[in-house]
């Protein structure tokens, strides 16, 4: 593909020939090349010039090692159908372009093609073609597709030959530093890598989050080789690792970044640790040190080899109280050393039951819940902290909580295993606090009628709602769950008058009307209790130490989900926010809208706007709440007093998509696009200072309403100032029809997507010299986008790909939903989108993306 | 205008079919989908119904979409489209063949003489989609569906690596298309046993949505909305019954990569398409 001047023969023969002949090379001598071959690249870079011809027949094995060919071609044609061999992932969907071997020359050449991408990429990529090839002897496709072309690769070489691939945008060899970075963290290829430089491995380091995978996104943590992430969860990431000083395999859990950051946090991880790490027990895992590296916190402990119990209740779903027994025994025994040391677990539950190979039972994260906890913020942690399947009432009720809460997870934990379904089972994390705090559970002989009732009685007794009808140690747990081992009575703690607890609590039923009083209290303070982190998060503050903890409450299903707001009586069709994101409107599809005040995580009122005759399409909400318009397919376009429920209807009229109508957020001026007009209408007096005829499919509108954004069939994006209803701008990038626009809401940004998927952000603080930011191509038709104020983040929800959240500078997808098929919004800060989720509209938090 | 919605909500049919605005004079991006979706299955039909060579099936598509083009053969089939397209593709594609074979000899000359490609030929008979017997459109059914099986499988390793799961696509390759076993997969990547299973369990899973998608984008493209539904439920149906007959989706998975090696691979033929297209923009210019 490359042009340029022919070469003259040498004498010297090339890594081609000798890799031909003498086949592959091993892994130390693959990366001593590569690492001297990059250098020459990064040489020729500096130089102000790509080499474009990196492989092994332009690559000379001379005594003094390889010499890369002295750069001669001109330039190179990539794009869409260019080899794999020859054209990096960035470009392969683009069309073709010839690009210059002058690195200034090339990036002007790819910026007037509207492709943002470092032009010294085509070298790194060929250097990772080229590692793939010494190593494998086979083509890029056979190493991304083969096990066995793979595994002539030592894994430790993997992650360079993919980060200089490019295979994922977050983790890609930008440069030659970058690529020489990568080499250096490896070592010399044997698996057993360096020990002291890896601060400097920052290639790798890019992936920490993401998703679960058994490659782990760095090769050492302090003095441990990391070898496979075998776990994920709200507090972090664990990997298996290998400490070489005393030859043993160790577990490593990494804490989450967000907590990381917080130096209250670390103090107090470090508090915990040491102290859990004194607890020695054949039934706790055990801590063997804690530890920094490169801002990364972990600590490493005991390497189970085995299953959780989550694992195998997915197998066996339930057990006989003869296998459970030595199961619960083994475990009761590891916690009653922990609280003897005065340690509380507070989230005892199947997933932190390790059982080992030989059928020991191990307590794992003892000490982790307490060090996320805050104390001066005990109401909210003690309710958002843990699994909510396993929560003790008193946590659930915000009180502070004391040993016997892992005694109460202990009594969920034995009627799971022995019932093979949980005692409660609700939609929501948060009716399933309510259940726990207030609720009586279905006995556990109607699941379970064989049940011994000795067996039912410690159950009864451990899972009693005020925490001194409860066994009062797991001592004395232990010693009923002997009893039962060897055939004689338990005591059922200090009273043994449990089962009469048990027994009473359908009295409960005669304290309704109080109970449900509770509940109300309760339920509002923990909505409150998310909500307000909620708005905290969308705050531009650092994020505070209840933010992870916040993952706790979500659905099991969704990890992500932060809240969900309950109110329709039918499946949701769109949702946005204000622009202030205060509030939010949606709709559903029995053609009613709602409005949500974000901060009680509530509907303003009872009662749902109803008018529409036809599915609403639109829908939009001032800063204020009061106004909302909307759009139906019954062509009308209505403008409702959120207050009143009442609403008139515009002279205007609605089309048949969405992405035609927009409020400013002073709920004053309303936009909307008429096929073949665009209107700018002025609710104060009901002029419409902005009419334009022309091809309008898309409108957007500065959050002041002072500008507005169309576009139409005549692929170009126009410009108005509404007041004067003069053009300011044309934004001319996109090939199709204009589909979808938004302007940030600070009017800076304008992003806009065409038939065809493609879609392009303009900087237009100067309106008549706009600037393309960036270009995505997604080929599927778009339906909404919605720009972050600062424009750094770009929602888009398309036909084929779902729901995308996209980090605008650098094209990388941040947050991916294919499964979102309706219309979601996003704050305006860009870190929460709002998802239609069947009736309800789950608030969800978008990854950082680091 | 607009493509599918999905289940909750559903707007009136605004949006162009792909062969409406083909035959509206579509743009370039239009004409590559055409030609990306058709290409290969083109390809594949001459090359096992006509026993052709691969340069020379080449030139059969190539042949094929210039008749569509300068025949108008997509604006009769769009005002009457009683048959599927795929049909009225593969009986051009034989006539072409056919009218081939009778020309080949002359074809060389033909070209010097008049600078004129073979569909310029005004003895090119009229073109029907029931010129294609069913035994005709059965051979081109199945190009098109290995090719769309093959777009399904090479856009689910492409998002499977970009996810840092590569080894989930290299597990389903393995077993599918190189006949290792579970255990030899998990030696290779130095991956735990159980983990190579979890992530077959997933792959398969991913294929199945993979195909999906493919299969309703590729309907989306070229139903009006208010068909899509229906249609896309009777092309996933037939492929069920297409793929039952054939071993299943993994026999055919293997089918389609046994006949490809990774650096000769048939189902790439950008080089081609992008050939084709800058021919066409030549035809269209020339006609305007």
């Amino acid at each position: 593909m490359a042009t340029g001047n022919a070469r003259n023969p040498t004498e010297r023969p090339t890594l081609a020939g000798t890799l031909s002949a003498d086949g592959p090379l091993d892994a130390p001598a693959a990366l001593a090349l590569i690492e001297a071959v990059t250098r020459q690249a990064a040489a020729c870079h500096a130089n102000g010039r790509l080499h474009l011809d990196i492989d092994a027949a332009h690559i000379r094995m001379t005594a003094n090692g390889p010499a890369l060919d002295e750069p001669a071609a001109e330039s190179v044609t990539l794009g869409r159908g260019v080899s794999d061999d020859l054209c990096p992932p960035e470009l392969r969907d683009t069309p073709r372009v010839k690009v210059p071997a002058s690195i200034g020359a090339a990036r002007d050449t790819l910026t007037a093609a509207g492709i943002a991408f470092d032009p010294k990429r085509i070298d790194v990529y060929r250097l990772g073609v080229l590692l793939c090839r010494v190593l494998t002897g086979d083509i890029v496709a056979a190493y991304l597709r083969s096990p066995q072309t793979a595994a002539r690769v030592p894994s430790d070489v993997r992650p360079v030959i993919n980060a200089a691939l490019g295979l994922r945008a977050d983790n890609r060899c930008a440069t030659c530093d970058d690529l020489l970075a990568a080499i250096a963290c490896v070592g010399d290829g044997t698996g057993q890598g360096h020990t002291a430089t890896d601060a400097a491995c920052g290639v790798n380091d890019v992936a920490v989050a993401g998703p679960t995978s058994d490659e782990p996104p760095f090769t050492h943590l302090g003095p441990y080789r990391i070898d496979a992430r075998i776990g994920h969860g709200g507090m972090g990431d664990v990997y298996r690792g290998f400490d070489a000083a005393l030859d043993r395999v160790v577990a490593i859990k990494v804490l989450p970044d967000e907590l990381a950051r917080q130096p209250d946090f670390v103090a107090r991880f470090h508090a915990e640790a040491r102290a859990v790490a004194k607890l020695v027990h054949p039934n706790v895992v055990q801590i063997y040190a804690i530890g920094e590296d490169a801002g990364r916190y972990f600590f490493a402990m005991q390497y189970v080899p085995g299953e959780s119990m989550t694992q195998l209740l997915e197998r066996r779903t339930r057990l006989t109280t003869d296998e459970a027994l030595p199961l619960l025994t083994q475990a009761v025994e590891g916690l009653a050393a922990a609280h003897d040391q005065g340690l509380i677990h507070r989230d005892i539950k199947p997933g932190n039951l390790l059982v080992d190979d030989t059928g020991r039972v191990l307590i794992s994260d003892f000490g982790l819940v307490k060090a996320a906890q805050a104390e001066s913020a005990i109401t909210v942690t003690g309710v958002v902290m843990g699994t909510v399947d396993y929560i003790a009432p008193e946590q659930a009720r915000g009180e502070r909580v004391d040993t016997r809460a892992d005694l109460y997870a202990l009594g969920v934990l034995m009627y799971r295993v022995l019932a093979g379904r949980l005692p409660f089972n609700a939609d929501t994390p948060t009716a399933m606090i309510f259940l726990h705090a207030y609720e009586a559970p279905p006995p556990i002989e109607r699941f379970v009628p064989d049940l011994p009732d000795a067996w039912r009685r410690v159950i009864d007794r451990l899972m009693q709602k005020a925490p001194d009808d409860r066994y009062p140690s797991a001592r004395a747990l232990l010693a009923d769950l002997h009893a039962l081992r060897d055939g004689r009575v338990p005591t059922f703690g200090r009273d043994g008058s449990g089962a009469a607890h048990v027994a009473s609590t359908p009295a409960h039923g005669r304290r309704a009307p109080l109970m449900i009083a509770m509940i109300l209290i309760v339920g509002l303070a923990v909505v409150i209790a998310l909500s307000l982190q909620h708005r905290a998060d969308t705050s531009d503050a650092p994020p505070d130490p209840t933010a992870v903890q916040l993952a706790a409450t979500a659905p099991d299903d969704d990890p992500e989900v932060v809240t969900r707001l309950i109110g329709h009586a039918a499946p949701v069709t769109l949702v946005d926010y204000s622009d202030n994101a205060r509030w939010a409107v949606s709709g559903d599809s029995a053609n009613t809208l709602r409005v949500w005040d974000l901060s009680s995580a509530s509907p303003v009122s009872s009662r749902p706007l109803v008018g529409h005759a036809g599915k609403i399409f639109d829908a939009c909400v001032s800063d204020d709440g009061e106004r909302v318009v909307s759009a139906g397919d019954d062509g009308s376009i209505r403008v409702w007093d959120v207050a009143s429920g009442a609403s008139r209807i515009l002279p205007e009229q609605a089309t048949d998509v969405p992405g035609r109508l927009a409020l400013s957020a002073t709920g004053d001026v309303v936009a909307i696009g008429e096929l073949r007009r665009i209107t700018a209408r002025d609710l104060r007096d009901d002029t419409t200072p902005l009419r334009v005829d022309e091809s309008v499919y898309a409108v957007s509108l500065t959050g002041d309403g002072r500008f507005a954004a169309s576009g139409g069939w005549d692929k170009v994006v126009h410009l108005y100032d509404v007041k004067t209803g003069e053009r300011l701008a044309e934004l001319s990038s996109l090939h199709e029809h204009v589909y979808a626009i938004s302007i940030a809401p600070n009017g800076d940004t304008v992003a806009a997507a065409d038939a065809k998927g493609d879609l392009c952000v303009w900087d237009v603080r100067t309106p008549d010299a706009p600037t393309l930011v960036n270009r995505f191509n997604l080929y599927a038709r778009v339906w909404r986008l919605r720009l972050s104020r600062d424009a750094k983040r770009l929602l888009v929800r398309s036909g084929e790909r779902g729901m995308i959240v996209y980090d605008v500078a650098s094209g990388r997808t941040l947050f991916n939903r294919d499964d979102v098929t309706t219309l979601p919004g996003l704050s305006p800060d860009g870190r929460f989108v709002l998802i239609p989720d069947g009736n309800n509209v789950d608030v969800v938090r978008v990854p950082d993306g680091r | 205008m607009p493509g599918s919605w999905g289940s909750f909500v559903s707007f009136p049919p605004t949006r162009h079919t792909l062969i409406q605005r083909l035959v509206d004079r579509g743009g370039e991006a239009d004409w590559r989908q055409f030609l990306a979706d058709y290409w290969v299955p083109l390809c594949l039909f001459a090359e096992r119904y006509g026993r052709l060579s691969a340069a020379d099936a080449e030139d059969v598509a190539a042949a094929t979409f210039e008749v569509l083009l300068r025949k108008r053969l997509l604006e009769q089939w769009a005002s009457d489209p009683s048959a599927k397209l795929r049909t009225l593709l593969c009986a051009v594609g034989k006539h072409v063949m056919g009218t081939r074979l009778r020309t080949d000899t002359r074809r060389k000359d033909l070209m010097r003489e008049h600078g004129r490609s073979l569909t310029d030929r005004d003895d090119l008979p009229t073109i029907k989609a029931s010129d294609a017997t069913d035994g005709e459109v059965d051979v081109f059914y199945g190009a098109w569906i290995e090719a769309l099986l093959h777009n399904a499988v090479e856009g689910l390793m492409r998002s499977l690596h970009e996810q840092n799961k590569g080894d989930y696509f290299r597990v389903l390759y393995g077993r599918v298309c190189e006949g290792l076993t579970m255990r030899q997969i998990s030696e290779a990547l130095g991956v735990k046993l159980a983990s190579v299973e979890n992530y077959d369990k997933a792959v398969r899973r991913d294929l199945t949505r993979a195909l999906e998608s493919q299969m309703r984008q590729h309907v989306e493209r070229y139903t009006p909305d208010k068909q899509v539904a229906d249609e896309y439920r009777r092309e996933w149906d037939r492929l069920g019954v297409y793929l039952k007959a054939h071993g299943g989706v993994e026999q055919v998975v293997r089918h389609v990569y046994a006949s490809a090696s990774p650096d000769d691979d048939p189902f790439v033929r950008d080089d081609a398409i992008q050939q084709t297209i800058d021919r066409f923009t030549d035809i269209i210019h020339q006609s305007e």
